[in-house]
C-alpha cells in the first residue's frame, strides 16, 4: 500500500494515523461494526492510542464549529467518536461483543446524530 | 394514583395491582403465541385504533413528506404537508392501476408522479394531471389518492386506517392527554433512531419495556446501576398511573450513580460537568422535568418513565430529554423495532461525543433485549405454560395485556377503551 506524502491527519496526531482506514468512518453505524470486527487486541490498542492524545485532540477540534471543518479535523473527530464504539469493549463488555449475542444481528443505528451520524 | 416511597416501600409487597383495579391471579399465555390471537389484533386493534407514527418534525415546511410503513397491516402510507401547513396521510397507492407511488422514506414534493404512466399528485392528494386524459372516461375530482385519518397532537402523527374511524383521536387518547399535554419535547427534531427485527411477539416485546424487575439480569453491565441500587435491589416501580387505554409507569433510579474513574473513554464524555449544558439548554430541561406527569413522585431516585401510548408505542421520558419505541407486530412471533431517541443538536464536539457514548451504550441495551425476547418467545412456544406470574413492580405488564384482551373482545372502540 503507497502512503499519501499529506497525512490526513492535523499535524501532531501522526500516531493515530494508522487507525483512520479501520476508524474513521462516516457514520455510527459504520464505528459500531468497526468495534465489532475487531480482536479485543486491536481495540484495546486504538483505544490506548486515541486517549492518549485525546484532551489535546479535543480542544483542536473545538476550534472548529461543527458544521465547518477542514477535512483533517473531520477525520480527527470520527476517530475520536469511533472511541466511544471501542469503550463498549473494554470498559463494558471486556470483550468486542455482548456476551451471548449473535453477530451479525439486526440492530442497527439507522440514523445517528449530527454531523457523522 | 399511587406511589412508592421511602425504604419500606420496597419491602412489603405493593399495591399498585389492586389500586389500578387488577386482578392478582396469572394471566394466561395464548395471547403471546397464538396465530388466531394475531390476526384479531391485527383486524380488532390495529385496523381501529388510532396509531402514532411520525413526529411533526419529520414534515418541517410544506411539500415535505415521508413514507411510513404500517408494518402490521403490509400497508405503507404518505404523509404530507400541503402548501396550508396541513399534515394529511395517504394510501401509497396510485389511482389509475394501483402502483406505488414513492419508494423513497422522505423527501420533499409539490406533486408526486406514478412512475408507472406519470399520474401526478398534489400535496393534498389531488389528482393534476393524467398524460392522454382525454382518453379516459374518468371524473378527474374523484381519482385522488385514498385518504387515511391523520391528526397531530402536541406535535405526534397519528393515522387511523379504518375506513370510518370510530372516535376521534381526541377522545381516543383523552386521559392521556389530560395526564401528559404541555410537556415540552426538547430536540423533537432530531432523533437518533436505531432499529432491530426481533423474533418474538410484540407483546413480550412491549411487556419487556414496562418493568425494570428484568434490569439487573439483563443489562448487567450496561444499564442495570442505573435502575436499582441497595434501597431498591430489584428495581421496583415508583409509580403506576392508569389513564383509559393507555397507562404510565414511572421507574426507579439509581442518584449516588458517578461515572466510573477507571472508564476513561466516560471520563472524557462527562469531563468538567455543567459547562457542556449552555444556559439556555438547562432552562429548558428545568421546565420540562417541572411537568407534573415527568417523574410524577418527584423522586430524586428517578430514572425514567413510561408512557404506553395503545398500542404500540411508548413515549419514555427521563432526565435529559424524550424516546419514543414504536413496536410493529410482523406475525404472532416476529416485531419490527424502532426506537427514535430525541437529542438537542450538539453545540460542540464534546456535546457530540456524549451523543455518540451515548448511541454506542443503547444499541448494546437493545442488542441485550433482543437476545432476551427471542429466548422468552422461544420458552412461550414450549407449551408447557398455559399461564404466567406477575409481581406487583410488574403492574404495567398486566395493564397493557388485560386492555389487548379487551380490545378484542370489544364490538366498538368506545367500548375497548372504557
Ligand atoms: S399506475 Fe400510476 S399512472 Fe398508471
Ligand atoms: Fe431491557
Amino acid at each position: 500500500m503507497s502512503k499519501n506524502l499529506q497525512s490526513v491527519l492535523p499535524h501532531g496526531f501522526a500516531s493515530l494515523e494508522r487507525f483512520v482506514d479501520k476508524w474513521a468512518k462516516d457514520t455510527s453505524q459504520a464505528r459500531m461494526e468497526a468495534r465489532c470486527t475487531s480482536t479485543q487486541e486491536q481495540i484495546i490498542e486504538f483505544y490506548e492510542a486515541v486517549l492518549a492524545v485525546s484532551d489535546v485532540a479535543m480542544a483542536e477540534i473545538a476550534k472548529h464549529p461543527l458544521t465547518e471543518m477542514p477535512e483533517q479535523i473531520q477525520k480527527l473527530a470520527k476517530l475520536i467518536l469511533a472511541l466511544a464504539h471501542a469503550s463498549i469493549a473494554v470498559e463494558v463488555h471486556g470483550q468486542p461483543r455482548a456476551i451471548g449475542a449473535p453477530f451479525p444481528n439486526s440492530v442497527r443505528v439507522s440514523k445517528g446524530a449530527a454531523p457523522f451520524g | 394514583m399511587n406511589s412508592n416511597t421511602g425504604e419500606a416501600a420496597f419491602q412489603s409487597r405493593g399495591t399498585f395491582t389492586e389500586d389500578a383495579g387488577l386482578s392478582t391471579s396469572p394471566i394466561p399465555l395464548e395471547p403471546y403465541y397464538s396465530e388466531a390471537f394475531f390476526e384479531q389484533e391485527k383486524e380488532k386493534i390495529f385496523r381501529r385504533a388510532w396509531l402514532l407514527v411520525a413526529r411533526e418534525e419529520e414534515l418541517p415546511e410544506p411539500g415535505c413528506f415521508v413514507l411510513k410503513a404500517i408494518h402490521t397491516l403490509d400497508t405503507s402510507i404518505i404523509i404530507t404537508r400541503n402548501p396550508k401547513g396541513k399534515v394529511q396521510g395517504f394510501y401509497n397507492t396510485c389511482s389509475h392501476r394501483g402502483s406505488q407511488i414513492v419508494t423513497e422514506s422522505e423527501g420533499r414534493r409539490r406533486l408526486f408522479v406514478c412512475p408507472y404512466h406519470k399520474w401526478s399528485y398534489d400535496t393534498d392528494g389531488d389528482l393534476k394531471s393524467a398524460p392522454d386524459e382525454q382518453n379516459f372516461f374518468f371524473n378527474k375530482k374523484d381519482c385522488g389518492l385514498t385518504r387515511v385519518a391523520t391528526e397531530v397532537w402536541e406535535g405526534f402523527v397519528f393515522v387511523n386506517m379504518a375506513e370510518q374511524p370510530e372516535i376521534s383521536l381526541d377522545e381516543y387518547i383523552a386521559p392521556l392527554k389530560e395526564y401528559i399535554s404541555g410537556v415540552n419535547y426538547l430536540g423533537a427534531s432530531s432523533p437518533i433512531v436505531v432499529e432491530a427485527d426481533l423474533e418474538a411477539n410484540w407483546k413480550v416485546v412491549v411487556d419487556a419495556f414496562l418493568e425494570s424487575y428484568h434490569i439487573p439480569s439483563i443489562h448487567p453491565k450496561t444499564i442495570a446501576e442505573t435502575f436499582s441500587n441497595q434501597i431498591n435491589p430489584h428495581a421496583r416501580l415508583l409509580n403506576s398511573t392508569p389513564l383509559g387505554t393507555h397507562q404510565q409507569v414511572s421507574m426507579f433510579g439509581n442518584s449516588g450513580l458517578k461515572p466510573n474513574p477507571n472508564n476513561r473513554a466516560e471520563q472524557l464524555a462527562a469531563g468538567d460537568t455543567g459547562s457542556v449544558i449552555s444556559a439556555a439548554a438547562l432552562k429548558d430541561t428545568e421546565a420540562f422535568l417541572a411537568h407534573p406527569a415527568i417523574n410524577p413522585t418527584k423522586s430524586a431516585d428517578w430514572s425514567m418513565d413510561v408512557n404506553q401510548v395503545f398500542p404500540h408505542v411508548q413515549i419514555d421520558w427521563g432526565p435529559g430529554g424524550f424516546w419514543v419505541h414504536h413496536f410493529w407486530p410482523l406475525s404472532a412471533s416476529r416485531t419490527k423495532y424502532e426506537v427514535r431517541f430525541y437529542v438537542t443538536e450538539a453545540q460542540d464536539f464534546k456535546q457530540r461525543f456524549q451523543q455518540e457514548m451515548y448511541v454506542a451504550r443503547v444499541a448494546e441495551v437493545v442488542l441485550e433485549d433482543l437476545v432476551n425476547v427471542k429466548r422468552t418467545q422461544r420458552g412461550i412456544k414450549n407449551g408447557g405454560k398455559k399461564h404466567i406470574q406477575l409481581q406487583d413492580s410488574e403492574v404495567g405488564i398486566r395493564y397493557s395485556t388485560s386492555r389487548i384482551i379487551k380490545w378484542v373482545n370489544s364490538d366498538t372502540v368506545r367500548e375497548a377503551i372504557k
